[in-house]
């Protein structure tokens, strides 16, 4: 089947709203393309609660890489009929049960904008042009049309690295940052959007998840050496500068999970690995989506942190068909995985209990302290596991939700209005409140879970009395083992005569025989 | 103006990075260090004019022709329309539910199967205390 026309994209759109108005929502986005195309984006979720984490998938940046835009309409569409019709979804060799995509619909904001470049995918689509890259701003006074929208992203944009000024080329970054309708409607969903925690720009081709930083190497020690420090400008990007990129360690090893769990579920479908790697590599760049998106909250530490990634599929930019069609479900695969990976416990709870947790503290002390000690890195590793079920638990029954607001109240009350960590420490109530809750969800709890929530409950009783830092660094210790003197005891009144006599009665009947 | 998809070969990563200074069209995501060429080991795939392979042929890289830009051009076949493009889905999500069907089924069968029962073997006690010889 040859490529999707435009129109054939936003056909398949309203196909979404009218067939599946329940959990899906259309935008057109405030900025018309330069050629006067409506830019449309949608959102599928089943729930419209304002502390539900967001996913914004991202097609159709670059023209000619046409298969992307479809990847998303075809998700976009397996997702809500495997939800309506309550079904698993199955992807070549890769299964996702019923309750996972359930899961998922109703516990994330699912933001897509297929085609963020209409124009360039229409011109793309005539005779001559299929190679065609940029939008087609035309540029007045520059000899050429179309700007690289993947460079004109406010993420040291004027740096130049891995860009170009001459209009004619494929790099061109635009007379100015956010030049482009196309970068504005990318940027009023991030801005619009707050909750989106996580976006994925999906792109052609080379089989690889990337992740920031684009402008130089990643470095986790000197954070003085950050794209805002204009004490480095010039050095970015250049080899022998010195120079690298500072990205927080906690940050570093969420993108390399994301991007890992992805390239997972791809090579899960039939085979394919993708490296999962900083976009650096050998070819700097700047002004990309990715960058800015995650940039953002350094700029303004207000804004939530955004995982950006770029996905770059296939090993060409337009597959023939058999192919297209394998690496369409392969990277569906990738975004239900990103999508499970993306789900927090935590933000659900809050979210349908309607309540306010210091979750900004709290994930800045699971980040700086719990992931330091060998326990914290620990539960963190198990939160993780088990966040779909844990999810689905509290979704699913009233009981589960209640324990787990229980289990969140708890955390929460170690930390101060201000987000500071609250002078008290770990109490009998604490343990109790804890082991209720825990002991409640474990009855509705997998195997696998239940193994988890039994290793919580031992733990708990090591921490009476400790501060909630130090309660993870005592939890990092072996257990104590027991006194000598404990060992000596003698064992429980019965037993040990109980075999004496056992073994005496055996010796006598040999002897007797 | 004809162009080709190339493969630029370069001696070392400053070389690699002095590739942006043609603004010619490369694919940035693609470079990389290959290692098979151990005079070239960093390469980087591209789409160029003939002018502008000699332009680099002449700066010190190798540009290994692939293709004409034609042959990997499938944008400007007639593009499918929003009823074909459905189809197409709709025939694999009944042709993976039916799979999924199957899968089901088989596991369903496996579980209810009864496992064969083996018979004990019966071996005669024997008595104690005596021995019987054979004569």
């Amino acid at each position: 089947m040859p490529y999707m026309s435009v129109s054939a994209i936003s056909d398949a759109i309203d196909h979404i709203a009218t067939t599946y108005p329940a959990i899906t929502q259309v935008f057109t986005l405030p900025e018309a393309s330069v050629e006067g195309r409506s830019i449309r984006a949608f959102k599928i979720a089943n729930g419209s609660g304002s502390n539900r984490t967001g996913v914004l998938l991202l097609g159709g940046t670059h023209a000619r890489e046409l298969i992307n835009p479809e990847t998303v309409m075809s998700f976009a569409l397996r997702l809500c009929d495997a939800y309506t019709n309550d079904t698993g979804l199955t992807f070549g060799a890769k299964s996702y049960t019923a309750q996972s995509v359930q899961t998922v619909v109703n516990a994330l904001d699912i933001f897509m904008l297929p085609v963020v470049n209409p124009d360039g995918r229409a011109f793309c689509m005539t005779p001559g042009n299929e190679m065609w890259r940029k939008n087609r701003a035309p540029n007045p006074g520059l000899p050429c049309r179309g700007v690289d929208i993947n460079r004109n992203y406010d993420f040291l944009w004027s740096s130049g690295i891995g860009t170009s000024t001459n209009s004619c080329t494929d790099v061109y970054k635009g007379p100015g940052a956010f030049s482009e309708p196309e970068t504005r409607n990318v940027r009023f969903m991030l801005d619009n959007f707050p909750n989106i925690a996580c976006m994925v720009d999906i792109h052609s081709y080379s089989e690889l998840v990337l992740y920031p930083w684009g402008d130089d190497q990643n470095q986790t020690t000197d954070p003085n050496q950050n794209f805002q420090n204009p004490a480095f400008d010039g050095q970015r990007g250049i080899v022998g500068s010195g120079y690298k990129e500072y990205i927080p360690p906690e940050d570093l090893e969420a993108f390399v999970a994301l991007a890992e769990r992805i390239r997972d579920g791809i090579a899960a479908v039939r085979g394919r690995v993708y490296v999962a790697q900083e976009s650096t590599s050998l070819y700097p760049t700047s002004g990309t989506a990715h960058d800015y998106a995650y940039a953002r909250h350094f700029v303004d530490t207000g804004k939530r942190r955004v995982l950006g990634l770029t996905l770059e599929t296939a090993r060409e930019f337009q597959p023939a068909d058999a192919e297209k069609n394998n690496v369409i479900t392969e990277v569906s695969a990738g975004l239900m995985e990103c999508l499970q990976e993306t789900l927090c416990p935590a933000d659900v709870v809050q979210d349908l209990i309607d309540a306010i947790f210091p979750l900004r503290a709290m994930r800045a002390f699971r980040d700086r302290e719990l992931r330091r000690t060998a326990a914290g890195a620990r539960y963190e590793k198990l939160l993780r596991a088990h966040s779909l079920e844990l999810v689905a638990l509290a979704m699913g029954d009233r009981q589960m939700r209640e324990a787990g607001a229980a289990l969140m109240r708890i955390a929460a009350s170690f930390f101060t209005d201000q987000g500071e960590m609250a002078a008290r420490k770990i109490d009998d109530q604490d343990i109790a409140q804890v082991t209720r809750a825990l002991t409640l969800v474990r009855r509705q709890a997998s195997r696998r879970l239940q193994t988890a929530i039994d290793t919580a409950l031992q733990d708990a009783r090591r921490v009476r009395g400790q501060s909630l830092t130090r309660a993870f660094q005592v939890l990092s210790r072996p257990p104590p083992r027991p006194t000598r003197a404990a060992s000596r005891k003698k064992p429980a009144a019965g037993t040990r005569a109980k075999r004496t006599t056992r073994r005496k009665a055996a010796k006598k009947t040999r002897r007797s025989k | 103006m004809d162009r080709y998809f190339v493969v630029v070969f370069a001696r070392d990563p400053d070389a690699m990075r002095g590739l942006q200074r043609f603004d010619f069209d490369l694919f940035a995501p693609t470079a990389k260090r290959s290692g098979r060429d151990k005079e070239y080991p960093f390469s980087i795939d591209g789409l160029l004019s003939t002018e502008e392979i000699e332009t680099l042929g002449q700066a010190g890289y190798r540009v290994q022709v692939q293709d004409p830009a034609e042959k990997r051009a499938r944008g400007a076949q007639a593009p499918a329309e929003f009823s074909q493009w459905m189809r197409g889905v709709q025939a694999t999500i009944t042709r993976e539910r039916a799979a999924a069907a199957r899968a089901r089924a088989s596991a369903a069968r496996k579980a209810t199967r009864k496992k064969p029962v083996r018979k004990k073997r019966t071996v005669a006690k024997k008595p104690r205390g005596r021995t019987t010889r054979r004569k």
